[in-house]
């Protein structure tokens, strides 16, 4: 059951998009979130989408799966969309029946407009994480973060607590999934019964998993130290990123989006 | 109480790109009283396999009868899961009460046993599993070592008389004699009348207790049979991977250089005695 939660999105598959320099598709992902906020009517969306469409192609990814992203979210975006449907009062009013009326076109647009802001954020977000595995992410975050260094910012150890704790999620999960199972043959039951109930039944869940979060922690910080590691001082690395030719088309090509969009949209 | 698979198939993640069946079309009937061992390699679908045995999976395709109770039907899964004790791998990461009489209880408690009868039943089980109760039930699981853990977590199996046991794995990570004891203790329980399903990667401990072997193989049944059957066929197993006891092997080579050992030669006291037999009467 612990199966169906996928908190790490990556999409494994061979593409031009995945084999970019995780730098290059984290600034650009970064640029398209800022680029969202300056849409002003709808031409801007429509180039967000075709952008979007078009690295969903180019990376193989199933427009599905971007959408399934968006999933979890669509209690938000529904409330953010009957919250500003409804208690817009400017503009002309939509008159259903005589002189009633439930919402104004200003509000039907502003509603419409705010869900799709929201949508294409979580969607443009999602799609970096869909087209770059964890792992190549930390390191990319650690590389643009190591200016940092300069004002004492720990760029190193946060993007190994980072890889760390990422690394960890399947594992726990599994873990998760297995003191379950074994709990629920003693007959727990983590699926009915009311809130306090439920709370209380997550008991046997949680400290096994805790004790066995600790001895991982544990384990791991002595396998750590044996091979002598002591911080990024000095550490040399076996993949050096390396800007490419395909970084820098594709970096082009979000800088012309941003150019189109500003001017346009 | 005979457990009924029918042409069980499980498959995860069904419909997405990572989709595997773990479990196909396996149809095999655990008789009352038998001690069935599974073998197979690692990720051949035991685990999986054994998990539909109490309803904690449900079959893809295919049905699961435990003593004629459909195990689709969730009404009767807590009867079910108390009649089906299963113990997991490693099950000591499975203790989180403060006292260890507390954790021994925590399943007859969950499956509706009345609270009278509860304290006998742990009592029982603690003494069953060589931990005397007055010693042990007021003491901490987490402060008793790896073999005494995990005879802790069996008796909390144990603590509902289950009719039926299923051990995945009870011998990992365990030294000798903690092997020792757990073996013998699930070779007491048999012989009393559980009906035992063990999961186990080590031929000897099988060829030691099993009545029958199942074999997987890529989540397929691969045989089925007594022991002697099974493990008088060692080139069939060693294709898919897998072992012989070493008293199998043994005997598998005499025979090769011309010496008639019988097919029921499997276990090591068998072999001595046939070879001590012979070398009396040459």
């Amino acid at each position: 059951m612990l199966k169906n939660i996928t908190l790490g999105q990556y999409y494994p598959a061979d593409s031009v998009v995945h084999r970019l320099d995780p730098r290059a598709k984290i600034v650009i992902a970064l640029a398209y979130i800022v680029l969202v906020f300056f849409v002003s009517n709808y031409w801007g969306y429509l180039f967000l989408t075709a952008a979007l469409l078009g690295a969903s192609y180019l990376a193989k990814v199933p427009v599905k799966y971007l959408l399934r992203t968006l999933k979890p979210l669509r209690f938000i975006l529904i409330f953010t969309f009957v919250l500003n449907i409804f208690f817009t009062r400017t503009g002309t009013p939509i008159y259903l029946w005589r002189d009633f009326y439930l919402f104004t076109n200003e509000g039907v647009h502003r509603a419409l407009f705010m869900a799709l802001r929201m949508g294409f954020l979580v969607a443009g977000s999602s799609m970096l994480m869909l087209v770059t595995s964890p792992i190549t992410l930390t390191d990319g975050l650690e590389r643009l973060m190591s200016p940092l260094r300069v004002i004492k910012f720990p760029a190193h150890e946060l993007a190994m607590m980072m890889s760390i704790a990422l690394r960890f999620i399947p594992t726990l999960t599994d873990e998760a999934d297995k003191i379950m199972k074994a709990q629920m043959a003693r007959g727990a039951d983590f699926e009915s019964g009311k809130l306090l109930q439920r709370a209380k039944a997550m008991i046997p869940l949680l400290v096994p998993l805790f004790v066995s979060a600790f001895r991982r922690a544990d384990e791991l910080a002595m396998a750590m130290e044996s091979r002598c590691y002591h911080g990024g001082e000095g550490r040399t690395r076996m993949r050096v990123l390396k800007l490419g030719r395909n970084d820098l088309i594709a970096l082009a090509a979000m800088a012309a989006l941003f150019a189109v969009t500003v001017l346009w949209g | 109480m005979p457990i009924v698979l029918e042409k069980l198939t499980h498959t995860y993640l069904a419909g997405s790109t990572m989709q595997a069946t773990a479990v196909s079309e396996v149809s095999l009937t655990v008789e009352d009283g038998e001690f069935l061992g599974i073998i197979g390699h690692t990720g051949s679908g035991k685990s999986t396999l054994i998990q539909h045995m109490n309803g904690l999976l449900q079959p893809s395709s295919g049905r699961v009868t435990v003593n004629g109770i459909d195990l689709a039907d969730k009404s009767t899964r807590r009867e079910v899961r108390r009649q089906v004790g299963m113990l997991f791998q490693y099950p000591e990461y499975q203790l989180f009460e403060e006292t260890i009489a507390r954790d021994v209880a925590f399943a007859p408690k969950n499956l509706g046993v009345p609270e009278a009868e509860i304290e006998p039943l742990v009592r029982a089980a603690l003494e069953k599993v060589g931990l005397p109760y007055e010693e042990y039930a007021e003491k901490s699981p987490f402060e008793l070592s790896g073999g005494q853990k995990r005879r802790v977590a069996l008796a909390g199996i144990l603590a509902t008389a289950p009719k039926i046991l299923i051990l995945d794995e009870p011998m990992a990570g365990l030294d000798p004699r903690g092997r020792e004891e757990i073996l013998s203790l699930i070779k007491q329980l048999n012989r009393e009348g559980t009906t035992i399903v063990m999961v186990s990667h080590s031929m000897d401990d099988i060829a030691r207790l099993a009545d029958r072997v199942a074999v997987m193989s890529d989540g397929r049944l691969k045989m089925i049979g007594r022991v002697q059957e099974v493990f008088s066929r060692p080139e069939e197993l060693m294709e898919i991977g897998l072992d012989v006891p070493q008293a199998a092997k043994i005997a598998a080579r005499l025979r090769a250089k011309g010496l008639a050992v019988p097919m029921e030669v499997f276990r090591i006291d068998q072999l001595r005695e046939f070879l001590m037999n012979r070398w009396k009467n040459a």
